[in-house]
């Protein structure tokens, strides 16, 4: 009810005093601009072959070197900004989808429903995500929408528990008990009363859980089950640079350094949106 | 002020010294040789990982002992004698030899090695391609036995040099528990088995009683090291770094990347030999559009520079290979460099002529509702992957274009008999060029090795004929024949030679790469310097 009648512009108001949250949007903004931008920005082609320039220290020319095959670093981590990001937004929005779908069902119909859904949660929760994750690309195959699939798969669990009890407590407010008691269908009732109510947490886990994706997401190509070369992914871009760690320090660098900053910049701006989300800071 | 430096000094000491614990202390005579991959099994008549050769050579001995100039000579067996249509063989043991459980090597005891081998109960995965048409095994005496074959079999002389069927492994062991077996094998060789534990090493001691050494050995009796142990480091770059710290003192697989890093270190020396059998090749699908069109097939020969392969996949440590099926310490081996130089415009010219045209503006061409895109499948190594991106850049400038799929070696097989793949990555070491058949017959395709999925009716004449021809020279004729008309037909991409680089530290000395299949050292001379 509280956070209902806040104006928009209060909590923007909070949000813009939290500097985590301002650094971490900030963050997330250049380098979306960077993603959608990409080809503008990038100085060269990410997959233009040059096997002479190969393996070039960071210079003027090639701000972060060069790979094994002549390609330009920089272009390659910039183009990997589109695939994480993707990554991570699909993964999510997989999951979130799933995930307050199920946790509503089971937090509102209840009884048997409940028990069966969130038993097989359980057992999906069980699992630690990453290993979740490896299953479903095993089942799946190697690829790098194989592997938003999987990614989206293993956080499922999250959305649906934290919809759940938000459901359960949603269903007792006045309100609801209103909406019931005049009649409104079910449907009705869970899509425009209980739903708006419980979306706040579920941002909030979004966000952080767009960072865990993304690490989840490079982990899985890092091991060779994701994105497939030559696309440039961090991760795989990581995994194929872990042989010249003391030959060439940057082809395994930046890809990490860039997978450390987006997953960060996402925990700043998850960090922030909870805090100025959550209703029990009101 | 002065207690303070007392102290930082105590602490680094201290550090140092933790250290020193850290690190690994070597016994006397003991060589730790880093592995990258863990053998399967050493029951050497059911497995097939080459791996298992890597310990197994110095746990067991051949009968004949095969030199790089293709000649046999004598080891545990004085001598073998084949009739002239090579249906018999009659070997004749050397005495007095006897495996590590204290039992003789008699002609019992072949009998049993060669009747195990074809007995389907043992399924046997790569010895069994060694005994072709087997009939039976007849002693004649304690020392002598006659191998009997309803067809002729040349290959047998191979067969005899090869670890898999020709070395004989303790009967005695086998019966009283075949499972143990393949964790604990009992063999006749300079090293008898002590222990292994799973994903961390392997250890070897010396045969008190050996006395047979190879015929290239360089001393007599008991093997010289106290100890050796095998240590499994998966990771490239692990393994290079355990070998320049000291934690190991003798490494094999060197990452190519790594060779120029270890050249300059002034501790560690290299020991690089090229590997027969195929080299790295990839088989090209001729059922699959748009490889089924000769066209393309010859177009992509054009299209490739194994120079160039050499230089951007390996960093110029593994060698452009120059042939097609078969490398260049392979006998009968043909140098086909000349046959389809480096030449884009030509590709694109063949590419032209056969009407694969860019119909949709796309930039990749096509032809008859079929892309001009080949799948790849391969495993994931570092290496084969950069060859397979160099490739793909190499080819769309002509309107051609690679998907690159990297799968386990399960998953792999089956792609490839199924006849997923355009192009297959396959690399095999063997000396004796009759195993082609195993890779090239058309009767393996779909369950077997062959992934050309094309089957050529001369290339499979001449790898019938190989196998009987007791003619050596004749023989050499033919398999002459197939490696040229496989390239011709563009079956395979010849890209590198398989190199075998180890490295050791300057301590460790006379590790020898059996010449032969140089992936096996002989540990039998080997010794560590100032101990």
């Amino acid at each position: 009810m509280e956070q209902r009648s806040t104006p928009s512009r209060k909590v923007l108001r909070r949000f813009f005093r939290h500097r985590g949250g301002v650094l971490g949007a900030l963050l997330m903004f250049s380098l979306i601009v960077i993603a959608v931008f990409a080809p503008q920005v990038a100085p060269f082609d990410p997959l233009a072959v040059s096997p002479f320039d190969a393996l070039l220290p960071p210079s003027t020319e090639h701000w972060m070197g060069t790979d094994t095959l002549g390609r330009d670093m920089l272009s390659r981590v910039i183009f990997g900004s589109r695939i994480s990001l993707r990554l991570g937004l699909v993964s999510v929005s997989i999951a979130l989808t799933i995930g307050v779908i199920v946790g509503s069902l089971a937090g509102y119909i209840g009884g048997r429903v409940d028990d069966v859904l969130m038993r097989i949660i359980d057992v999906l929760l069980a699992f630690p995500s990453l290993i979740l994750a490896l299953l479903a690309v095993f089942a799946l195959g190697p690829g790098l929408t194989n592997a938003m699939i999987a990614v989206g798969i293993s956080a499922i669990p999250s959305y649906a528990r934290v919809t759940r009890g938000e459901v359960l407590s949603a269903k007792e407010n006045l309100y609801v008990q209103a909406a019931e008691a005049v009649g409104a269908p079910a449907l009705v009732i869970m899509f425009r009363h209980i739903l708006p109510n419980i979306i706040a947490p579920n941002i909030v886990i979004a966000a952080l859980g767009t960072g865990t994706a993304i690490l989840a997401g490079s982990a899985l190509s890092f091991l060779g089950l994701g994105a497939q070369a030559p696309t440039p992914e961090w991760g795989l871009m990581l995994a194929q640079g872990r042989g010249f760690m003391q030959l060439a320090w940057w082809l395994s660098f930046f890809p990490g350094f860039a997978i450390m900053l987006t997953v960060m910049s996402l925990n700043l701006l998850g960090d922030g949106l909870r805090d100025v989300l959550d209703p029990r800071l009101n | 002020m002065h207690s303070r430096f007392v102290k930082v000094g105590l602490l680094f000491l201290a550090f140092v010294m933790l250290l020193g614990v850290g690190a690994t202390v070597f016994a006397q005579g003991e060589i730790v040789y880093a592995m990258n991959r863990e053998p399967d099994m050493f029951d050497l008549h059911t497995g097939s990982s080459r791996y298992d050769l890597v310990v197994a050579a110095n746990v067991f001995d051949t009968y004949l002992y095969l030199t790089e100039d293709g000649e046999y000579l004598p080891w545990l067996a004085d001598e073998v004698t084949a009739s002239d249509d090579a249906r018999v063989y009659t070997i004749k043991l050397r005495s007095g030899v006897t495996f590590h459980d204290g039992t003789p090597l008699n002609a019992e005891a072949v009998k049993f090695n060669f009747d195990r081998i074809v007995d389907p109960d043992t399924a046997s995965r790569a010895a069994i391609g060694d005994m072709g048409s087997y009939e039976q095994t007849e002693i004649v005496d304690d020392l002598t036995v006659r191998v009997h074959f309803s067809d002729p079999h040349p290959a047998f002389w191979n067969a005899l040099a090869d670890w898999r069927a020709g070395g004989p492994h303790s009967p005695a062991a086998l019966q009283a528990d075949a499972d143990g077996f393949k964790q604990a094998p009992v063999g006749t060789g300079p090293f008898k088995f002590v222990e292994w534990v799973e994903r961390d090493h392997i250890t070897i001691e010396p045969y008190e009683d050996y006395n047979w050494p190879y015929p290239r050995a360089e001393h007599e009796g008991a093997a010289r090291p106290d100890r050796v142990i095998f240590r499994i480091i998966p990771e490239d770059q692990s393994r290079v770094i355990a070998l320049t710290t000291g934690e190991v003192n003798a490494a094999m697989r060197i990452p190519p990347q790594s060779v120029g890093e270890l050249q300059s270190n002034s501790d560690v020396y290299l020991n690089s030999v090229v590997l027969p059998g195929t080299g790295v090749i990839l088989v090209v699908n001729g059922s699959k559009p748009p490889t089924n069109d000769l066209a393309v097939r010859q177009a992509l020969l054009y299209a490739t520079d194994p120079q160039a392969i050499s230089r951007v996949g390996y960093f110029n440590a593994w060698q452009a290979h120059l042939g097609s099926v078969l490398s260049a310490p392979n006998p009968s081996f043909v140098d086909l460099s000349g046959e389809f130089p480096l030449d884009l415009e030509k590709a694109a010219q063949l590419l032209d002529e056969a009407g694969w045209v860019d119909s949709n503006g796309d930039g990749i061409r096509d032809k008859d509702g079929n892309e001009a895109v080949l799948q790849y499948i391969g495993f994931p190594n570092p290496e084969t992957t950069r060859v397979i991106e160099f490739l793909q850049a190499t080819l769309r400038p002509i309107g051609m274009d690679v998907q690159i799929l990297e799968l386990d070696s399960g998953a792999i097989q089956k792609a490839r008999q199924a006849g997923d793949h355009n192009i297959a990555h396959l690399t095999w070491i063997f000396k004796e060029g009759g195993f082609l058949r195993t890779l090239f017959h058309s009767e393996n395709i779909g369950t077997g090795w062959n992934f050309t999925h094309l089957a050529d009716s001369e290339v499979d004449g001449l790898l019938e004929a190989v196998e009987t021809e007791a003619d050596l020279s004749v023989r050499g004729d033919m398999l002459e024949r197939v490696q040229r008309r496989m390239l011709e037909q563009g079956m395979v991409i010849p890209t590198v030679y398989q190199q075998q680089i180890n490295a050791y530290r300057n301590e460790v000395q006379g590790i020898k790469l059996y010449e032969v299949y140089g992936e096996a050292p002989y540990f039998y001379d080997a010794y560590v310097e100032g101990q």
